[in-house]
């Protein structure tokens, strides 16, 4: 950092701004970029919901923390910064969410690409959910022993992904998993997802298919990053994501699964309920 | 109320649908219970119970804790200065140094790999992340 330079930027007391309106999963919502006097982005404001609430505390937390990242002192450009923070926020899913309705991240991203006067990234085809379902919180925490906050430890285990092959889970547990996980391949969400799962393996054409997507939407994700995206490539993928929603088996696939990761948390919760933790949070490491 | 019979096979489907739904209820609350009355867990609830009570440790938790709130939007930033992060640093060294915070946090290690273990069985059965369906989403 510059030592001459102030870490954040000082304000101006007149910016020129503009607001975009967006609809997310949470209601409308308001975007406002300011700019600096060279153009350049300065903050951002998000507001969404009724003065007071969590949600709008979430939304200007969220406003703030972009505006302090491009307010920085950095070699970066602001406008650099921008498409960074809008390429971090995109295709975020929600409970709810939906190409039309998407959810508050989501939505950001789409009006901060559209104040840099770029298209937003492509969304993920044909229902392959990349974010899944949030579990609900258990209803009730019968033994309420487990509430303390996980202690801020660099290195904390639960954060990482851990090679289980090495734990010895206790006989009792390992049998009761095991008549849990025989239950669950005879219910019909997870019975039909397996069948469909099965129909894709056995359909050469179909797996051609989804490799060509994956490889398509990596390529464009390195397009993007580098600047080099065209239109072109934009609609050679909409084609593809196109010929992916067209095909039986793939959609089939996509529904099972859908169905099948919709009925999992019911079960978390069960388990949870009666352990007074959610077991899915404790097993799972954290991804970020 | 003019009743609609239902065909007898759509009945027989319905009600083997409610069996296997009750199945993985009875499965579920099962498993909860082994998991319950594991030593991972027990030991887990013991030492809780230990740094809850123990005073100390919690004032040098709290202490780091505040310290690391406050420079919330600076780690995000991975702008630190090298004076708070020393600072950020001796403090989570102190509340370490605590014996009860040192078994808890290996209780908690133990639990989060026994759960992580168990819920692997689960999703290698069942051919589908567990945890990925039911916990918070990737970023």
């Amino acid at each position: 950092m510059n030592a001459a330079n102030p870490p954040v930027a000082a304000r101006p007391h007149v910016l020129p701004s503009e607001t975009a309106r967006v609809v997310t999963t949470l209601g409308a919502a308001f975007v406002t970029l300011t700019r600096d006097p060279h153009g350049q982005p300065f903050e951002v404001f998000l507001s969404v919901g009724k003065a007071g609430t969590d949600t709008f505390a979430a939304a200007e937390a969220l406003g703030r923390l972009i505006s302090l990242a491009l307010r920085l002192d950095s070699p970066v450009s602001r406008d650099e910064r921008l498409r960074e923070i809008a390429a971090q926020l995109t295709h975020i899913g929600a409970t709810r969410s939906s190409a039309s309705q998407p959810s508050l991240p989501d939505a950001l991203s789409g009006a901060l690409f559209e104040f840099l006067h770029e298209p937003a990234p492509v969304a993920p085809a044909s229902g392959f959910i990349d974010s899944p379902a949030q579990v609900e919180e258990p209803a009730g925490r019968p033994r309420p022993t487990l509430d303390l906050p996980t202690l801020p430890v660099k290195g904390n285990r639960r954060k990482k992904p851990m090679n289980t092959e090495t734990v010895t889970i206790p006989p009792a547990v390992l049998a009761a998993a095991e008549t849990l996980a025989a239950a669950l391949t005879r219910v019909e969400p997870i019975a039909a997802y397996r069948r469909a799962q099965a129909q894709l393996e056995a359909t050469p054409h179909a797996r051609a298919l989804l490799e060509r997507l994956s490889a398509a939407q990596a390529d464009l994700r390195v397009r993007q990053s580098r600047g080099t995206l065209t239109q072109s490539d934009l609609n050679n993928l909409r084609a593809l994501q196109q010929e992916v929603r067209s095909d039986p088996v793939i959609m089939d696939y996509a529904v099972a699964q859908q169905a099948a990761i919709a009925y999992l948390p019911e079960v978390n919760q069960e388990i949870s309920q009666l352990l007074g933790t959610d077991f899915a949070a404790l097993a799972g490491p954290a991804s970020c | 109320m003019t009743q609609v019979a239902m065909p007898a096979q759509t009945v027989t489907g319905v009600l083997e649908a409610e069996d296997t739904e009750a199945e993985v209820r009875v499965a579920a609350r099962a498993f909860a219970e082994a998991l319950a009355e594991s030593a991972e867990f027990q030991a887990f609830e013991q030492t809780a119970d230990r740094l809850r009570q123990d005073e100390t440790a919690q004032r040098a938790v709290g202490a780091y804790q505040t310290k690391q709130q406050s420079l919330q939007a600076m780690l995000m930033l991975n702008a630190v200065s090298a004076r708070d992060q020393a600072e950020l640093e001796r403090l989570r060294q102190a509340f370490l140094s605590h014996p009860t915070v040192a078994a808890y946090l290996q209780a908690q290690e133990n639990l989060t790999a026994m759960c992580q273990a168990a819920a692997d069985v689960l999703s290698q059965r069942i051919e589908l992340s567990f945890t990925a369906a039911c916990g918070p989403g990737c970023c």
